[in-house]
């Protein structure tokens, strides 16, 4: 091993003729010329040193609200949409984290009745509408920023929420598999009959 | 190239009394000719060097600033504001193009249909007087659009000129539905009273949102309800107190936003006088113009 070691050294003054002394402050660096030596046999941190600021934060300097949702509900799909597009711009430009995403529209059929009777008048489907504009590590002072050109831009019919998440939303999002819900019912039919052969 | 970095040495200590230096350049002293003025003795040129000749020629020191919390208590419009007649012409042009490129409705299909029907009727009668197969009475597509409009005229909007418009009442906040309103009152400072945002200094142990929503309760009284935006002030103003007055320097007022949600203003006799509900085109007719242009930097309107 020590002659392996010797002979590499003996190798290095010869090819490059000039031997760069690891001695500076910085490591793998020559004090004469200040070249950091490349031809270092490996790049690993002891030989190459790590680079560690001063400066590292973990809080930001200005308190951040935790990630919020902008809501935006309303029965007329072409208003809500184009709304939600200006929103989802708005946010970007003020430089927030953004996403955003649409919510499954939620129906509602609506009957009125003649007056002291039963007999059907009218009847109505409407559906409500749903986009959702998520915004993440937004600096206090911008988000009233953000409301007031919301407020100032809104159209008529369209209600803003500014919330944060909640489990059940994130639910309802997803769509129910009828498939997974048909083979597990199955199988729980399979279930009951062996328990109760079991029994018997 | 590290050492160079290494090697800087930091910027050396200037001695004191480089502030009369600094000074002695603009002073001309003796080569003036005798019809120019001295511009360093110019007010705006003082400020600009920040200094100020006290009655004992010495500078003067940076002086006591009262911290004062202002409210900027606003109604948001409750109706969309009405298109111009431009907004209008391209509003129309675009309904106008949506409408030929698009498809037929159900409706639209519902009204060929019965014409469709219609006309094989009328033949029918024409060629078979006697025997006429009368179907059952078919809902056309006219009459569901006559019972609708008749149901819709059932409803009547609410109007977007209300009373208060036509009295012109600019303390009611029923005034122009359409703009945002921002409430003004008639505060004595000093001994000149103002049209100003409702203000009041902070007092120890509260911080500037809380003395915002205190000057804000007790100028305008207890029942008027209002959101305040966050706890950061969304403009400054600053102002001179007269050098006789010795309260201090001068006063630095803080804006904070606030939503008017419900209650009347009742102005308290002592330190508001009179209140007034404004849009942001009506301020110019009741504040200064310096205290404008520091208001204009946060009232945002279409």
């Amino acid at each position: 091993m020590a002659s392996a070691a010797r002979l590499l050294q003996v190798g290095r003054r010869v090819v490059s003729g000039w031997v760069h002394t690891a001695q500076a402050a910085r490591p793998n660096t020559c004090e004469i010329c200040c070249k950091t030596n490349v031809r270092a046999l490996s790049r690993s941190a002891p030989v190459a040193g790590i680079f560690e600021p001063d400066d590292l934060k973990l809080e930001p300097d200005i308190p951040e609200y935790p990630p919020l949702k902008l809501q935006m509900r309303g029965y007329d799909f072409v208003i809500l949409e184009s709304y939600a597009k200006y929103v989802h711009g708005l946010a970007d430009s003020l430089g927030l984290d953004t996403d955003a995403w649409a919510v499954p529209a939620r129906s509602k059929d609506i009957h009125t009745f003649k007056p002291n009777s039963t007999v059907v008048d009218n009847k109505y489907s409407l559906k409500m509408f749903e986009r959702v504009v998520q915004i993440e590590s937004v600096p206090s002072p911008r988000l009233p920023i953000l409301l007031e050109m919301m407020r100032t831009h809104a159209p008529e019919g369209v209600t803003i929420n500014v919330k944060e998440s909640e489990p059940e939303e994130e639910e309802f999002r997803y769509i129910p598999d009828k498939e997974m819900r048909d083979l597990r019912q199955q199988m729980k039919v399979i279930e009951d009959a062996r328990e109760e052969r079991r029994k018997k | 190239m590290w050492k160079y970095l290494d090697n800087c040495q930091p910027p050396k200590a200037k001695p004191e009394g480089t502030e009369s230096e600094r000074l002695k350049q603009y002073d001309s002293g003796q080569r003036k000719r005798s019809f120019q003025a001295d511009w360093t003795k110019s007010d705006s040129v003082r400020n600009y060097l920040q200094l100020r000749q006290s009655s004992s020629g010495a500078l003067c020191t940076p002086g006591q600033w009262q911290l004062v919390s202002a409210v900027c208590l606003q109604r948001q419009p409750i109706i969309t504001a009405e298109k111009t007649e431009l907004e209008q012409q391209y509003a129309d042009m675009m309904a106008q193009m949506e409408l030929e490129t698009s498809l037929l409705s159900d409706q639209e299909l519902r009204a060929i249909e019965d014409k469709a029907i219609e006309a094989k009727r009328k033949q029918q009668e024409e060629n078979e007087t006697g025997e006429g197969e009368v179907e059952g009475a078919r809902v056309t597509a006219l009459d569901l659009e006559d019972a609708w409009e008749a149901e819709a005229k059932q409803f009547t909007p609410a109007a977007r000129i209300t009373e208060a418009d036509e009295k012109n009442d600019q303390r009611s906040v029923e005034r122009r539905l359409d703009k945002p309103l921002v409430l003004l009152v008639k505060q004595t400072l000093g001994d000149k009273s103002h049209w100003v945002f409702p203000q009041g200094p902070r007092q120890e142990g509260e911080s500037m949102r809380q003395a915002a929503e205190r000057v804000l309760q007790n100028l305008c009284g207890q029942q008027v309800g209002a959101q305040f935006l966050g706890n950061a002030p969304c403009g400054f103003h600053q102002y001179r107190f007269p050098p006789k007055a010795s309260i201090g320097t001068g006063a630095k007022v803080f804006f904070y936003k606030a939503w008017y949600k419900e209650g009347d203003v009742i102005p308290d006799k002592e330190n508001s006088t009179d209140y007034m509900w404004v849009t942001f085109d009506e301020l110019s007719d009741h504040c200064s113009r310096p205290y404008l242009k520091s208001i204009g930097n946060f009232l945002v309107d279409l």
